[in-house]
């Protein structure tokens, strides 16, 4: 990692411990749009981190800008800052400039036919609308919120409001980003994005359960001093390193031939991670954690909503298990071990 | 905790991926294409095997030149080792020596002893069993009450070892004893041993047999058992940080995640080019598992090559390891097609019979999530 990209870290950090405060969540989650938290973000210029300096970015390459994202999963940052740090990367010198202004999401068109639910359409000001053209290149339409029609809002799992995108595509145009020119590549980008949110999110809920195990007495001493909770808890550990291991491999094949192999293992492990790393924080956190006063519902049900979006565990799963049969059981080996 | 989720990305050296495709040429030429079970059941014991691998320089490659050892890093020993398993060679014979005795040799054994046994290990000619557990003592391990008593020129053995693999055929076995009845501590006290299995007296090695029908592991039985002195390995009394360093090696190791691998192999093979979305989906999981556990695997070998002791790290791969080895027949027996051939079936039905064994061998679960719970500051 870089020494930009270190610094950026530690600044990123000192303001989502400020300003992403649990009533800040809380408030987003009733439909109050946090204002000042997506003031002092894009003061930082934290959403342009992987735009060019040409555009006026910071210019850092996606594998250093998605370490944001661990920590916007830590913070249970509740803004489309995934897609608005993606989206004007995209954009860059090929999109239109007015796109680089005010939040942005991402329409992407799901396998099934229709698009995957819009992340938090009804805040958004900018919706980047991916289409598969005839021959195959993805073409992207940056188009203004107003202009496009989408379902009720829905709150999901984590209570971030999405939509879906009803009408209002443009049948023409758009433009192509060296960064995702087939729609496979922003499906695998997206899944990563999501990848690295749920690694940082297990980080904090495993930190908030090892924190309440040795504070919380019961039978005169700390939880922690059981087996039963001991054990759990480094069961919930091997949950978040191997989240953790399998995002970052994600982000260190960015650019290489492996890419599309290690975002699909990456989603698939995090995502398993996900369900189970937040089952145990639960049960380790007693009734206190089942409360809404208490924060670990706030990384826990994001746990839960972003392990399903772009690609659950099977869809990503599947994808690989077709690879490896279409390659057959004697090259099952050299692909696990292949660097290229 | 910080420490215990870092697993910093490492890249296999190029030297070590050279080193692949010569172990993948040799696997092929030396073992051809028949069926092979995975590496460490019964048949894994094959000594001419073991010899080849000497040959090639490929046993205590990490190990000084001076000893005939190849000097190589732990990264290219990586490589070695997780193709022959993957591969399902048998290299249960020289197994323990190169992994954990040699190394011990290395760090607390006398120079003599290194030029006496290190050559012949080198050289896949001289093998080693463990002698830890005892009927009494098995995850408790400071509570083994074999004892060696001072005599003139040596010790005298008294006591039972228990599940010493391949002591009923290998060379040499460590043995941890009580040299000092009344220590300050359960943990002082103890001390190694090199005990000839081949030419002692008052020696008993009697195999016992595994559900599976293979007699692997054994009982070993000292009736005034005499070993010379020059057969102590390290200080007399430190027996307990020795055994502590030998375990380190013990478990992060390819071995801890690849004890099922040939039923994913055979499995893909049974499943054919049209998988259905759910074996497609077990198949892709299991790849998920196995790329992520490779991955931090060879990430503690690079702490293992910059001299760290990623102890918890280490319990992280064989806990998460062992929980994918034991899921990988059950995952297997509910997608296989009816049609499964006998092939299948043996695979499949060796790896049920000894999945028992992966969450006991080498620390059990339980005991290596209570050091992972230390590491969290639980305990």
């Amino acid at each position: 990692m870089n020494e930009t990209t270190q610094m950026m870290l530690e600044s990123a950090e000192r303001l989502l411990r400020d300003a992403c405060p649990k009533a800040v969540v809380d408030a987003a989650e009733g439909g109050q749009f946090p204002e000042a938290l997506w003031t002092e973000l894009e003061a930082l210029g934290l959403p342009n981190a992987c735009l060019g300096e040409g555009q006026g970015g910071v210019g850092l390459p996606l594998a250093e800008g998605f370490t944001l994202l661990r920590l916007a999963g830590r913070y249970a940052v509740p803004l489309p800052f995934a897609e608005t740090l993606l989206g004007r990367a995209l954009l860059g010198a090929e999109g239109p400039k007015e796109g680089l202004a005010g939040l942005l999401t991402i329409a992407l068109p799901s396998p099934a036919g229709g698009f995957d639910p819009v992340p938090f359409a009804p805040w958004a000001q900018w919706v980047l609308v991916a289409r598969e053209g005839a021959d195959g290149a993805l073409m992207l339409h940056c188009v203004a919120v107003k202009a496009l029609t989408f379902s009720d809002a829905r709150p999901g799992l984590a209570g971030d409001l999405e939509a879906r995108l009803l009408a209002g595509v443009p049948e023409t145009g758009g433009f192509q980003s060296p960064m995702a020119p087939t729609l496979e590549r922003l499906r695998g980008l997206l899944a990563l994005s999501r990848a690295v949110m749920i690694a940082g999110a297990l980080e904090s809920a495993l930190e908030l359960s090892v924190a309440y195990a040795l504070e919380r007495k019961q039978f005169g001493r700390e939880i922690a001093k059981f087996q039963a909770v001991q054990q759990q808890l480094a069961v919930l550990t091997g949950e978040v390193a191997a989240a953790l291991r399998a995002a970052d491999a994600g982000l260190e094949a960015l650019d290489s031939p492996r890419e599309a192999t290690a975002w699909a293992v990456a989603k698939a492990r995090a995502g398993e991670a996900a369900g189970k790393g937040a089952e145990i924080a639960h049960q380790v956190h007693g009734a206190m954690g089942f409360t809404h006063e208490h924060q670990l519902h706030h990384r826990t049900r994001r746990l839960w909503a972003w392990r399903d979006q772009y690609g659950h565990e099977a869809y990503w799963q599947a994808r690989l298990g077709r690879a490896l049969c279409a390659a057959g059981a004697d090259a099952l080996w050299p692909e696990l071990t292949a660097t290229a | 905790m910080a420490t215990a989720l870092t697993f910093d990305p490492v890249t296999l050296p190029p030297e070590a991926e050279a080193l692949r495709g010569e172990v993948r040429q040799f696997v092929a030429d030396t073992l051809g294409n028949e069926h092979r079970r995975n590496s460490d059941f019964g048949a894994s014991h094959d000594p001419e095997f073991s010899r080849a691998l000497g040959q090639r320089g490929w046993i205590g490659m990490t190990w000084p030149t001076q000893y005939g050892g190849g000097g190589r890093s732990f990264f290219e020993r990586y490589v070695m080792t997780e193709e022959l398993l993957a591969a399902g060679a048998p290299v249960g014979a020289h197994w323990i020596a190169d992994r954990q005795s040699g190394p011990l040799l290395l760090r607390y054994g006398t120079e003599a002893q290194r030029e006496f046994f290190l050559p012949k290990i080198i050289a896949g000619e001289c093998f080693f069993s463990i002698g830890m557990s005892e009927p009494d003592s098995g995850s408790d391990l400071a509570s083994v009450r074999t004892t060696a008593t001072p005599v003139d020129g040596g010790w005298v053995v008294n006591g039972t070892k228990l599940w010493s693999s391949g002591a009923h055929r290998n060379h040499y076995m460590i043995t941890l004893v009580r040299t000092d009845a009344n220590p300050d501590s359960r943990h002082a006290g103890l001390s190694q041993l090199i005990v000839d299995l081949r030419n002692s007296a008052g020696l008993t090695v009697r195999p016992i047999r595994n559900l599976a029908g293979d007699a692997e592991f054994n009982e070993v039985v000292f009736e005034n058992c005499f070993v010379p002195a020059d057969r102590l390995v390290g200080e007399p009394g430190n027996g307990w940080a020795q055994v502590t360093s030998e375990l380190g090696y013990e478990r992060s190791g390819p071995e801890r995640f690849l004890s099922a691998f040939r039923v994913f192999v055979e499995l893909l093979r049974e499943v054919g080019r049209e998988p259905t979305e759910h074996q497609a989906a077990v198949l892709g999981r299991m790849a998920a598992h196995m790329m992520t556990l490779r991955n931090m695997s060879i990430s503690v070998a690079g702490m293992l090559e910059s001299n760290r002791n990623p102890v918890v790290e280490a319990a992280l791969v064989k806990e998460l390891g062992n929980n994918f080895e034991r899921e990988v027949p059950e995952l297997a027996r509910l997608v296989a097609p009816a049609t499964a051939s006998s092939l299948f079936r043996q695979t499949l039905e060796d790896t049920i019979l000894h999945a028992p064994s992966f969450t006991i061998r080498g620390g059990t679960r339980e005991i290596l999530r209570g050091m992972i719970a230390r590491g969290l500051g639980l305990r």
